[in-house]
């Protein structure tokens, strides 16, 4: 799973972290394209819950959103470290690096949660106070086809890029907290100048290649 | 899999085809051409018309084709597009599991939609008749009797599956 950029939106849709980790998909775009970029999903994000169609609605289907934990997603593993010497790297400033190790619930219930296209999978986390991660990978939902009968055989690996890409973004918000929210130079809903949130984020995508 | 509507959009933006299930699992139920889905119509038609931007913006340096979208997915269900070059949209929006259902899609354009509604004589050729019908103002629908059982009876299998 190849990262190629992170956006983080703002409650009101405006863009306070744009982060490009290669040039293949930016190359053309200004910083102003991928302002209009963000509220546009922000908006579409309001609107997509309004699509639902009727026979959810009418049946009161419960859904399952939780979503299971994934060891050391971002992270480096153990054995590497020992072998480069490096101290341990820690997930926010002073949590353990797989912090986290239970599954959890989704706060994005009804919003859109994943865009998929020829070229590229965008994946979508949107925490309780209404700021979205978005996550740009490269690789694409592979195009497997559905028999008559309805097996289908690569649901899983697909299933399982999702749940990577909620589980790597649930460790940026976790970073964001730390490194940002607990800056006293930061002012809300700005742009995230952070170097080391920024040096943080570059490393877990590093990792996550 | 199950699958909860299925629409159509033409050239000028107008919804041509709507149809949706409303009871899970059973392909008799639900409208067709109703009235009441307009509104959805247009919202979902914007988002679409909304994401298929972005991804046209975001395409990958040294590729030639169009980044077209697949499937849009929210916590709830799966919107499926299928656009073909002359600017028609099949949309078909289903539970959230990523199947992919290019081929259903490309099947209802190919065999169902081109049979009876493109080699047919007797159906217009454009769907808005004159300049105030275009741009999603339009009110005529598909009512081809052909077309509709053949899509019903093609649409049944993964309704009930």
């Amino acid at each position: 799973m190849a990262i190629e950029t992170i956006l983080i939106i703002n409650k009101s849709g405006g863009l306070i972290y744009h982060r490009n980790f290669s040039e293949s998909f930016a190359s053309k775009l200004n910083s102003n394209d991928f302002l209009i970029i963000a509220s546009t999903i922000h908006s579409v994000f309001a609107i997509a819950s309004q699509v639902t169609p009727k026979a959810l609605q009418l049946t009161q289907n419960k859904v399952d959103y939780t979503i299971p934990y994934i060891p050391m997603v971002g992270m480096e593993s153990s054995a590497n470290q020992n072998n480069r010497g490096n101290p341990e790297m820690k997930l926010g400033s002073y949590k353990g690096p797989d912090y986290f190790r239970e599954s959890f619930v989704s706060w994005n219930k009804s919003g859109l949660r994943q865009l998929s296209t020829d070229q590229f999978t965008m994946y979508i986390y949107q925490t309780m106070t209404g700021l979205k991660f978005v996550a740009l990978s490269s690789n694409v939902l592979s195009s497997h086809h559905t028999t008559a009968n309805g097996t289908v055989d690569k649901t899983k690996s697909a299933n399982l890029a999702s749940q990577v890409a909620d589980n790597f973004l649930r460790k940026i918000y976790c970073v964001y907290s730390d490194y940002v929210m607990k800056d006293p130079f930061y002012s809300m809903e700005m742009p995230i100048k952070s170097e080391t949130f920024d040096k943080k984020v570059k490393e877990m995508v590093n990792n996550l290649l | 899999m199950t699958i909860y509507s299925f629409w159509i959009f033409d050239k000028h933006c107008n919804c041509i085809y709507d149809r949706e299930w409303t009871l899970l699992g059973n392909p008799k139920s639900g409208t067709t051409n109703s009235k009441q889905n307009d509104d959805i119509a247009k919202l979902l038609y914007g988002t679409i018309f909304s994401l298929r931007s972005i991804s046209g913006k975001l395409t990958a340096s040294g590729s030639e084709s169009a980044n077209e979208i697949r499937s849009i997915s929210t916590g709830k269900f799966r919107v499926h597009t299928y656009c073909t070059a002359t600017g028609l949209w099949f949309i078909l929006l289903t539970d959230f599991k990523p199947i992919n259902y290019d081929k259903i899609l490309k099947h209802i354009y190919a065999d169902i939609y081109v049979k009876y509604i493109s080699c047919n004589y007797l159906s217009p050729y454009d769907f808005a008749e004159n300049e105030s019908e275009m741009r999603g103002q339009g009110v005529r629908k598909i009512s081809n009797k052909n077309f509709m059982g053949n899509l019903e009876r093609y649409l049944e299998t993964w309704i009930s599956a």
